[in-house]
């Protein structure tokens, strides 16, 4: 009898790894931090996998099979990398107050894709849509001033880089890009700082076009535009945004900023 | 959840790998469980040209219909090659696949802002390796360029009670489908896991500041950019994206690192080994590379340097 029921459980043991492990990958989705490993645009294609995964196991328990013993525990290895993950959101999100409604300044910073600071416009941008405008010549670079957000490191005795980091589809290709600043005023920021910076790009006349370098300041390699620097009239502190990372690139007004 | 932590970036990477490329694995899976239950040999031999040329054609245009990166082609090449497919038409199908379809063909127009060079010389690099790879292994049997403990019949892998001879009602061959996909899937992951864990090691410990040492040659940067295509292991529909952040390098070596990417890199190796015979291995690993080498070094003029 002992037997029989083993033998019943063995049947519906992968159906009920792929239950598992679909749970998972939902419950994954709706903590909120799906972000922090892939682009959100592929949310969809994920749930759908996720349904799919319950799918197969439901029919797995219903009509019991037996996988091979290795594969038996490549499987068990992903329900438990999934169950890590899920279990350390739901550690990292214990204590935690749930996350504060958007303040007065930061809805008007959604409103518009300008600000106006002491007589200028800036255009609302995000360092990967710059950095996309100066590749491509822009007649508005040169022409307009912009505001962008972005982490704050020192690269020098004088010079400032501005980074953010840029996932086209999951953390394994994300990349930081980068753009020196300089400005006219002392800086004093801790490494890391996140600010918003107003001004405009000019040709960086101090370096040769060729002098950029891959880095790892982020943790992700690092990409800094060559030729150019960013005159900054005005940096503000500011709290990181909603999403860190950019996941968005237009190429017109309104920018994704 | 964006951490400092080395260990910490390490595991986000395994998993951001192993989700961003299940979908299309679990794909990839159920298509080659539908063929394992549904389909015979007779009907692929009546579907496919026998000539090797025409062969080699259908493989080459099949992504067209079928598009899939390269995360789930290996499982479906593989039950094609047990199923009878010439190997012509299925070895080039998985090198042109990946890049030649509408997904891919979109996604690098898009990441190169229109730029024609770029987008047909990555047709022209995926299709001539392809090619040559399907006319190479043209006239091998299916079956001899597969390891031995590849060729699986139900069960090899999954004993489900319902084998393809055997799924005969509507709810068995379902059943047998689903046990297929399963087994497919988490067999294959296995290998996956492998080539994420060797992807995540790279990205977080390498040091990626010597890559600016070789930028302002040519020959160096292209060679640069396929080893990091293929240590990175970036999807192909996303490695356009991540090519043309690289803008300091010329493009021939982006088009190197596009070109490279989809046919070899960590994850598909570690996955060639598991279902192919080590000389075939051995062949898809070296002449893609010495054809993309040779290949983004013809094309460095017209692209640009």
């Amino acid at each position: 009898m002992l037997n029989g029921m083993k033998q019943k459980l063995a049947g519906r043991l992968p159906g009920l790894i792929m239950i598992l492990t679909g749970i998972n990958i939902l419950l994954f989705i709706s903590s909120g931090q799906y972000w922090t490993l892939l682009n959100p645009k592929y949310m969809m294609v994920t749930t759908v996998t996720g349904y799919a995964f319950g799918l197969i196991g439901l029919i797995l328990v219903l009509l019991p099979a037996t996988l091979k013993r290795s594969t038996l525990f490549s499987a068990l290895i992903i329900l438990g990398l999934l169950s890590t993950l899920n279990v350390s959101i739901w550690l990292n999100q214990q204590g935690r107050s749930p996350q504060s409604s958007l303040s007065l300044e930061e809805h008007i910073d959604r409103l518009y894709s300008r600000e106006k600071l002491m007589d200028k416009e800036y255009i609302k941008i995000n360092i990967a849509e710059l950095t996309t405008l100066i590749e491509n010549k822009s007649s508005q670079i040169g022409a307009d001033n912009f505001l962008f957000r972005g982490q704050i490191y020192r690269s020098g005795t004088d010079e400032y880089q501005v980074l953010r980091t840029v996932v086209s589809c999951c953390l394994a290709d994300a990349i930081t890009i980068g753009l020196r600043i300089r400005t006219n005023f002392p800086i004093d920021y801790a490494d890391g700082q996140w600010i918003k910076v107003y001004g405009c790009i000019t040709e960086d006349t101090k370096r040769e076009p060729s002098d950029h370098h891959f880095a790892k300041t982020t943790g992700f390699m690092t990409v800094i535009q060559p030729g150019v620097v960013f005159q900054a009239d005005v940096l503000k502190n500011v709290d990181p945004p909603d999403f860190p990372l950019i996941f968005q690139f237009r190429q017109e007004e309104p920018f994704a900023y | 959840m964006i951490s400092d932590n080395l260990f910490y970036t390490f595991f986000q990477l395994i998993l951001a790998i192993f989700l961003e490329a299940a979908p299309f694995l679990l794909l990839g899976s159920v298509v080659a469980a539908v063929v394992e239950v549904l389909t015979d040999e007779e009907l692929f031999s009546r579907l496919i040209p026998k000539r090797r040329s025409l062969a080699i054609l259908t493989g080459l245009c099949a992504g067209l219909l079928l598009p899939t990166c390269e995360c789930g082609i290996v499982p479906v090449v593989r039950k094609l090659l047990s199923k009878g497919v010439p190997t012509a038409a299925a070895v080039t199908y998985m090198f042109a696949a990946p890049v030649i379809n509408p997904i891919v063909i979109l996604s690098t127009y898009v990441a190169f802002q229109g730029d024609f060079k770029m987008v047909s010389g990555r047709l022209l690099v995926a299709a001539v390796s392809a090619i040559v790879m399907g006319w190479f292994l043209g006239s091998t049997n299916p079956a001899s360029i597969l390891r031995d403990s590849s060729i699986q019949t139900c069960h090899d892998h999954c004993c489900c009670h319902h084998s393809e001879t055997s799924a005969t009602g509507f709810f068995s061959k379902i059943a047998a489908i689903a046990a297929h996909a399963a087994a497919e899937f988490f067999d294959m992951s296995r290998f996956l896991l492998l080539g994420a864990v060797v992807t995540a090691l790279f990205k977080t410990l390498a040091p990626v500041s010597l890559l600016s040492w070789f930028f302002g040659n040519v020959i160096l940067s292209v060679i640069v950019m396929m080893v990091l295509a293929i240590v990175l292991s970036v999807c192909s529909e996303a490695d356009a994206f991540v090519a043309a952040s690289f803008s300091p390098f010329p493009p021939a070596s982006l088009l190197a690192f596009m070109g490279i990417g989809p046919m070899v890199d960590l994850k598909l190796i570690v996955m060639y080994a598991a279902v192919f015979k080590k000389r075939v291995v051995a062949d898809f690993i070296i002449v893609p590379i010495l054809i993309v080498f040779g290949l983004c070094m013809l094309l460095a003029d017209w692209i640009g340097v």
